[in-house]
């Protein structure tokens, strides 16, 4: 894009004024007060217009008051820009209405429609800019370039600025910790110390929750109550028709009782309506002895008298009894058992034979004398070979003898022979010398070899056998002789045999008279016990033992007196009995003459005309009179007995007006049914209990109802706590719906610089590089740009690296105008070409980086249209010099 | 007023029932006392939960000043996991306070329970709560009032199948059910699932099982059927219900024409206001909007912002309800309709971090656009160096 003509037709104090623009380095030169300013302004507000959103005044309202004309209603400006797809525009901007118009030249039709923004048309769309991006990227004010040169991280600043919004105020790095702080203030954390809105917003959710949680279980107790009234009152009304049912029953159970009590009152005042005659009768007290009396004389004992001795001979009978026995008229068992059993072992001790006799010798000398008797038949010991053996030993050692005697000699020959050969080999005579040894060995070996043993010992030994044996043949010869000797003075035969027959038969009889000699023994220990247990016997019965056989004779004698004196005893109670009953018959005389002179007086003093001299016919009139009283009495108590029921059922009523009353329960039983109740269910008792439930079943309502009345409405009000929750729930859902947006918005934020830096450093690096050699002549031949910060740093020609902010005043202008060259190019639309606009870019710089700087903008042009504002003589000179034909130097005349 | 105009199988061969004299009722339903709101403020919702008592007590209004011969309640009159001790008394209060008998068939929120209100409340004998499973009778004059109740939440049959009547005289049933037909109507979101309808029952049953003619309630869209008829709910329960419905005064003639007029018992109103703001170029210029179309307003308003402003346009609430009408007595803004202005053709062409992260949020595929368009009005508001960044609200 390039403008071809810009047309103040009225702006600040341009009035119908153009400007024909080339589209190469188009410098507008101006003195002061020759509308520099308003011209820079004119351009971009014939590019961009005015925005008419919401702000759009108080934004542009500074704008307004600089280039608004002084004079007049107009304020418009109009511009004809050539696009680089070849089309012509013309933008017509009627500034005071905020109304533009946007056509195309060649077309004739309108196009604001394609670039609106903001509200109104704004050219820099084309630019892939917007009139707030364009006047940031695309024009540069002196103070730009002086702010930078001032401030080390000015350009960076810039860079950051530019890449983020296309230099706008804020860089992305700031939105995020505007947004970051923003969340901190509108949102807050999660933590329990938290103040912020969402923990306020948590924190206010769960208090509601937790008060409707309450308040629900609230509800629902009041709604138990309200359930438990409900059965309370259920239960008051059932037991009032219980106690009203009971009360009815009761009160027809009464009616039918009045009615019936009424009937009887009617039976009984007929039946005692009478005269009294109780002054006549006879008192009970008469008639109760009369009674007594007659019961006394039906209950005599009319028996006759028995047979038998008289009173006197029962008495001499008794007299004559002999006294009781005071010992024992039968013999005691143990003493019995004991005299029983001593009769018994004497008996077998008297029945035993005479114990067996003893003959011959006994049993231990037959056995001894068998034993001599077999040593007297013993025979002589034999000598068994033994001279025979000393012969042959005697022989032997004879030989043995002779042949050692040899051998001595063999031995002294060679030790000769030796003692030669030693002598000849001293004299030299080996050969001689040496048969002397070899005849003194062969000696030698003949004495040696012919050894042999010596028989001496062997015939000693015999000879000491041969001794031993003939001292026992001696010994033998003694004993013989001395068994013989012992066997005749005792009579024996030295034959074993008969012998051992003795001694045989010897031991039967010892074995006989042994088992004879041990029942005696036996029988007369148990009779001596069976003597001490009948002795034991008789003690405990009394009687002292000194002779057994005496004391139970003792024992036994009076026994059998005791035994006597009790036979003629048995008698004594009959006669005893006899004794008894002629007295009783004596006793009951005298009693029945009594009870008849009571019994004819008792008669007397109730019928005084009685006949009662005659004792015989005194029961039976006693009984006739008793039963004639008994009558009367009867019949008296029957009338009193209806008089006083008749009292208790009028109790204490007239007879009129139990009959009132009676009228009274007909009418009732006539008006609620007169069937009969059933006792159980009538009875007037049950009703004090019924009324009792009843009055416990009110109460138990009453109390429930009061704590019904009790219950804070505000307190179970679950739909205020619902509403509660909910309200709390929004919050808490709005908050972490702003965090939510807030953290990705952050998220994007964060991505888009890293992104966007990313690539807009290597092509800004790129494009300052190009030119970066050529305007420092030669310095600095390289720039780099960090993607992280976008920090601009230069290499020298000696390869040092160097940051943009450390660079001299002049070099950091040239540096900031490559960057914001090749930031134009890198941030507008890329088949667009945007303008670069320049205020007095060198009014600070001398004279030799003014030149630096306008061959810098120069080579740009080439590029893009480049517009430059000066006051600067210098810099008019220049172009002078130094434009081309595509270039344009515009000298503006100062304005009136 | 919408008349049905469907009709039963053998309705026409219906003798008229004759009747000794003309009756005159006033039939409610659905009145829901002590819902909670819980879309509006706490203040709003206690004053919408007062509104619903006048409105019963209005109903009886209605009853004495027609000289009605009942008063017809035909359940879903409160809500009995939320009943207060205070709603109960008030209940008990102007129901005992009403000149004409009262006939009440509880319904799937007032059910009848032993903790419920109609069976605990301290009502007079010309209170009449019908608490049978199946429809009972109650006579009242020459009309023949049969009414049943809900005795759970949830889960009741058809009153109408297997009942069948054979008396002389206008028979008119009470109850709370719905009717199939306008189920998909009234609850959209549970037609065709697997959801039961409360207390389901078809039209012809009606006039089958000998009922001259039916006032049910658990619609809360009036409905004026042949053979039936929904009062409605007398006040929106939530912005976005019809609020058509009321106390219908129902006149039975001689011959058993039933005339009926609906009775607006509400006392404050509530608007749903749909405003396009879209050319609006400053805040001002919205609130004029918000004025003129809300200045003849009264009651509750909700209003819903939509169309397209500039993203420079700075929307606070407050200054928008301080716009509404001063009849208005409560207004709530919802404008997540409403959008800014991003003119994101062009901020997305930038080769700056500000186009990048337009592009970026508009690709990406996690988010979705309400969020999109949050992010982006946030982010660009952060890069104009913006302080108003609460932009999801």
């Amino acid at each position: 894009m390039r403008f071809n003509r810009v047309t103040a037709e009225a702006f600040g104090p341009l009035v119908d004024e153009e400007l024909d623009l080339s589209g190469g380095l188009n410098v507008i030169w101006g003195p002061n007060e020759a509308a520099k300013s308003s011209w820079h302004a004119a351009l971009y507000a014939a590019l961009c217009g005015r925005r008419r959103g919401r702000g759009a005044a108080q934004k542009d309202e500074g704008f307004r008051r600089r280039h608004e004309p002084w004079d007049g209603d107009r304020w418009s400006v109009s511009a004809i820009v050539d696009l680089d797809d070849g089309r012509s525009i013309r933008l017509a901007h009627d500034l005071a209405n905020k109304h533009s118009d946007v056509i195309d030249a060649q077309l004739g039709r309108p196009v604001d429609d394609d670039i609106v923004h903001d509200g109104s048309p704004d050219a820099a769309v084309w630019l892939g800019l917007d009139r707030s991006s364009f006047l940031a990227t695309a024009c540069v004010k002196q103070a730009d370039i002086g702010a930078v040169v001032d401030d080390p991280d000015g350009i960076r600043e810039l860079m950051q600025r530019a890449a983020s919004t296309l230099g706008g105020e804020v860089t992305a790095a700031r939105a995020i910790d505007a947004i970051t702080a923003f969340k901190k203030e509108a949102v807050g954390q999660d933590r329990a110390n938290a103040v912020k809105p969402l923990r306020r917003a948590i924190e206010a959710h769960d208090r509601a929750s937790g008060r409707l949680d309450a308040t629900t279980r609230a509800h629902g107790d009041y709604q138990a109550l309200l359930a438990e009234v409900d059965q309370a009152s259920s239960r008051v009304d059932q037991a009032r028709a219980d106690h009203d049912n009971a009360v009815q029953r009761v009160r027809r159970v009464e009616a039918h009782k009045i009615l019936d009590d009424f009937g009887q009152i009617e039976l009984l005042a007929c039946s005692v309506d009478g005269s009294d005659n109780t002054d006549d009768l006879t008192s009970d007290t008469d008639i109760d002895i009369l009674a007594g009396l007659v019961i006394r004389w039906d209950a005599v004992d009319r028996s006759g008298q028995f047979d038998g001795p008289t009173l006197d001979e029962i008495e001499t009978a008794i007299t004559a009894m002999p006294p009781e026995p005071t010992g024992p008229t039968t013999e005691h068992p143990s003493v019995v058992d004991a005299a029983d059993q001593v009769d018994r072992l004497r008996a077998a001790l008297d029945g035993l034979s005479e114990p067996p006799p003893v003959v011959g010798a006994d049993v231990s000398t037959l056995d001894e004398a068998e034993h001599r008797a077999v040593l007297a038949r013993t025979p002589e010991p034999r000598d068994m070979g033994l001279v025979a053996a000393l012969e042959v030993a005697q022989e032997s050692r004879s030989y043995q003898r002779q042949h050692r005697m040899r051998r001595t000699a063999l031995l002294a020959f060679g030790s000769l022979a030796a003692v030669v050969g030693l002598v000849l080999v001293l004299f030299g005579s080996n050969a001689v010398a040496v048969a002397a040894f070899v005849v003194a060995a062969a000696a030698a070996a003949g004495g040696l070899l012919g050894t042999t043993a010596d028989d001496t010992e062997e015939v000693e030994a015999i000879e000491a056998a041969l001794a031993q044996h003939r001292e026992q043949v001696l010994e033998h010869h003694h004993d013989v002789n001395e068994a013989n000797d012992w066997l005749g003075r005792r009579g024996f035969v030295a034959d074993p045999a008969s012998i051992r027959q003795l001694s045989i038969a010897r031991s039967a009889a010892d074995a006989v008279r042994e088992r004879w000699l041990e029942q005696s023994s036996q029988l007369q220990l148990e009779h001596d016990a069976a003597c001490e247990r009948l002795t034991s016997s008789l003690i405990d019965q009394g009687i002292s033992v000194v002779d057994l056989d005496e004391a139970l004779g003792r024992y036994r004698g009076g026994v059998e007196t005791n035994a006597r004196s009790a036979d003629a005893r048995r008698k004594l109670p009959l006669l005893l009995e006899q004794r008894r009953e002629r007295l009783r018959e004596q006793q009951r005389g005298a009693d029945v003459a009594h009870l008849c002179a009571e019994l004819a007086e008792a008669i007397r003093a109730i019928r005084p005309a009685a006949p009662v001299d005659d004792f015989d016919d005194l029961g039976q009139l006693g009984r006739e009179l008793l039963s004639e009283l008994r009558s009367e009495q009867k019949h008296n108590s029957e009338h009193m007995a209806a008089r006083q029921r008749l009292q208790i059922l009028l109790a204490d009523r007239t007879f009129d007006e139990v009959a009132a009353q009676a009228d009274e329960a007909g009418s009732f039983l006539a008006s609620h049914g007169s069937e009969q109740v059933s006792d159980d269910v009538g009875q007037p008792s049950t009703v004090p209990h019924l009324n009792h439930l009843l009055t416990e079943a009110e109460k138990h309502r009453s109390e429930l109802s009061g704590r019904l009345n009790s219950v804070d409405t505000n307190g179970v009000d679950v739909a205020a706590a619902e509403a509660a929750v909910s309200e709390a729930e929004r919050e808490v859902e709005r908050v972490r719906r702003l965090s939510e947006v807030l953290d990705l918005t952050t998220a994007h934020l964060a991505s888009a610089e890293a992104d966007a830096f990313r690539r807009v450093a290597p092509l800004v690096a790129r494009g300052v590089t190009q030119h970066i050699a050529e305007v420092t002549e030669g310095r600095y031949v390289e720039a780099l740009v960090d993607p992280e910060a976008l920090e601009v740093t230069v290499r020298d020609r000696a390869g040092r690296y160097l940051s943009a902010g450390a660079l001299s005043h002049g070099t950091t202008e040239q540096v900031f105008l490559l960057l914001r060259l090749a930031m134009v190019k890198v941030l507008t639309a890329p088949n667009e070409s945007c303008p670069f606009i320049i205020d007095d870019a060198t009014v600070h710089a001398d004279e030799e980086r003014t030149r630096a700087l306008l061959s810098l903008l120069h080579n740009a042009s080439h590029e893009r249209q480049i517009v430059l504002f000066t006051q600067e003589t210098s810099v008019r000179d220049w172009a002078r010099s130094n434009l081309s034909e595509g270039d344009r130097l515009i000298e503006l005349a100062p304005t009136s | 007023m919408q008349q049905d105009e469907r009709s039963a199988p053998g309705l026409d061969d219906s003798p008229p029932p004759q009747l000794e004299d003309e009756a005159t009722f006033v039939a409610l339903g659905d009145v829901h006392l002590d819902t909670p709101f819980a879309w509006a403020p706490e203040a709003v919702s206690r004053m919408r939960r007062n509104d619903l008592r006048d409105v019963l007590s209005a109903a009886v209004a209605v009853a004495a000043e027609v000289q009605a011969d009942a008063l017809l309640l035909a359940g879903d009159i409160y809500e009995h996991e939320r009943v207060t001790p205070d709603t109960a008394r008030f209940i008990a209060r102007v129901l005992n306070g009403c000149e004409t008998q009262v006939l009440v068939s509880p319904g799937n929120h007032d059910w009848l329970a032993a903790s419920s209100v109609w069976a605990t409340a301290a009502f007079e004998d010309h209170v009449h709560i019908f608490d049978g499973r199946e429809l009972e009778p109650f006579d009242v004059g020459p009309t023949t009032v049969w009414g049943a109740a809900h005795h759970q939440p949830s889960g009741t049959g058809n009153f109408l199948d297997g009942f069948h009547i054979d008396r002389h005289g206008f028979n008119l049933a009470l109850f709370h059910g719905s009717e199939k037909a306008g189920f998909s109507i009234e609850e959209p979101e549970h037609s065709g699932s697997s959801k039961q309808p409360h207390a389901p029952f078809e039209a012809r049953q009606i006039p089958n099982a000998g009922l001259d003619h039916a006032v049910v309630g658990h619609f809360h869209r009036r409905r004026e059927a042949i053979h039936h008829t929904y009062p409605g709910n007398p006040a929106p329960l939530a912005f976005g219900e019809p609020g058509d419905g009321g106390a219908v005064v129902l006149h039975i003639d001689a011959v058993g024409g039933i005339d009926r007029q609906w009775r607006d018992l509400s006392q404050r109103s509530m608007h749903d206001i749909e405003i396009d703001v879209s050319g609006c170029l400053d805040a001002s210029a919205i609130r004029d909007v918000v004025a003129a179309r809300t200045g003849h307003l009264e009651g509750l308003i909700r209003l819903n912002l939509t169309g397209e402003v500039e993203q420079s346009i700075e929307l606070v609430d407050s200054d928008l309800l301080s716009a509404v009408g001063a009849s208005v007595d409560h207004a709530v803004v919802r404008r997540s309709k409403l959008r800014q202005a991003l003119d994101l053709t062009t901020l997305r062409g930038e080769a700056s971090v500000r186009g990048q992260f337009v592009r970026a949020v508009l690709e990406d595929p996690t988010i979705d656009d309400e969020t999109r368009y949050a992010v982006l009005a946030t982010g660009l508001r952060a890069l104009d160096g913006r302080r108003d960044l609460d932009v999801a609200s």
